[in-house]
């Protein structure tokens, strides 16, 4: 076991974090290499120094600050009980947003069907052309359609049609 | 019926605010003093702890009661801190005489046994420990700061900080050595010259056990 493997494991030995057959191999490593002494003990002393920093007293009104503004969350957001806030109490803010974006969407959808209603030449053409044409009924058209074209004989011809 | 359902709720809710606020009085002073040890100023202190204890009353739903609650509170504290990190895109320097921003009045020591040359040592180990913390990765910060000043075991490191216990023992190996190698810049007589010789190996040795 060399010096490179022991090193990485040297903060995890100080902090009691290693398997037992570690401590064994390293332990029997630092009985003979002084340089891994070293450095276990910069590392102590880093350990020691960063917690030993003392404990500055906080603003003494701290306490009573935090607490107000979860007050204010609460007021505002009904915090405590998210269930309840989000199906009864939508702030006025949100709110605004949220029609406005569905105004918006409802805007953009209406824009886009005229659209394509306008420049649709298919289907609904045929239909306008038709109906101006004199003495052509919606039964002469369903007739038209059924007739095969080749024989001239109306396909699935029924007597509702025979009178005219 | 609903006028029953109306007052179970709102009793259900004065005792969330009830143990929020009681939780708040137990841990406030702890949090204050992590978070000051992350950011450094008293001001940014205050901002971090003040976020902190509002995502936490937004989140309180989601506390697990089987965890520490400081445990969870961190976990909060440390993910705002990286946010903030992010957010200002840069390390911030420390004051040394750190005053109260509205009261102006200097903050306290509480080790007054000591004697003056003591007192202006030990505030010099101290400046120089927190100049080289804000040097710092955040991570490597966060846990250094998670196990030495917080005595936490590797196991709640990594819970709190969502990683392996692999990445967090090379996070506090490589923070250690952060920290030292800084010292020993700033200070060689006080804090020793030795550093790239004797840190060497852990610079790289450890690399594959950082896996975030």
């Amino acid at each position: 076991m060399n010096c490179r493997f022991i090193s990485s494991r040297l903060s995890a030995f100080v902090d009691r974090e290693l398997e037992m057959w570690e401590y064994v191999r390293i332990e029997s490593h630092l009985a003979k290499c002084a340089r891994c002494r070293e450095e276990l003990e910069a590392i102590r002393l880093i350990k020691q120094r960063v917690a030993s920093l003392p404990e500055r007293t906080p603003p003494a009104d701290l306490q009573e600050r935090l607490w107000d503004l979860c007050r204010r969350l609460e007021r505002e957001e009904g915090a405590l009980l998210p269930w309840r806030s989000r199906l009864f109490r939508v702030p006025p803010a949100r709110l605004t947003v949220l029609g406005a974006a569905v105004v918006a969407s409802v805007a953009v959808a209406a824009a886009v069907l005229l659209f394509q209603f306008q420049n649709s030449p298919s289907q609904t053409a045929g239909l306008e052309a038709a109906k101006e044409l004199p003495g052509i009924t919606e039964a002469d058209q369903a007739l038209d359609q059924r007739r095969n074209p080749l024989s001239g004989i109306p396909v699935g011809y029924s007597p509702e049609f025979a009178g005219r | 019926m609903s006028g029953g359902l109306a007052e179970i709720t709102s009793r259900l809710r004065a005792n969330k605010e009830e143990l929020f606020e009681a939780l708040l009085r137990e841990t406030y002073t702890k949090a204050f003093h992590l978070a000051l040890r992350l950011v450094g100023h008293t001001a940014d202190a205050e901002d971090l702890v003040q976020e902190t204890y509002l995502r936490a009353y937004r989140f309180f739903h989601r506390y697990d009661p089987q965890l520490p609650f400081t445990n969870w509170l961190y976990k909060i504290m440390t993910n705002t801190h990286i946010d903030q990190m992010r957010r200002k895109g840069k390390v911030k320097t420390i004051s040394l005489d750190e005053t109260h921003p509205e009261t102006g009045a200097v903050m306290d020591f509480p080790d007054t046994a000591l004697t003056p040359e003591e007192l202006v040592l030990s505030r010099e180990f101290e400046a120089d420990i927190q100049d080289a913390l804000n040097q710092m990765t955040p991570e490597f910060r966060i846990a250094v700061l998670l196990a030495d000043l917080e005595g936490l075991s590797y196991e709640e490191v990594s819970e709190i900080m969502g990683t392996s216990i692999g990445t967090v023992r090379s996070r506090i190996h490589r923070g250690r050595k952060q920290l030292r190698d800084f010292l020993v810049k700033r200070n060689p007589a006080r804090y020793g010259a030795r550093s790239e010789q004797a840190w060497e190996g852990a610079e790289n040795s450890d690399a594959g056990g950082d896996g975030s």
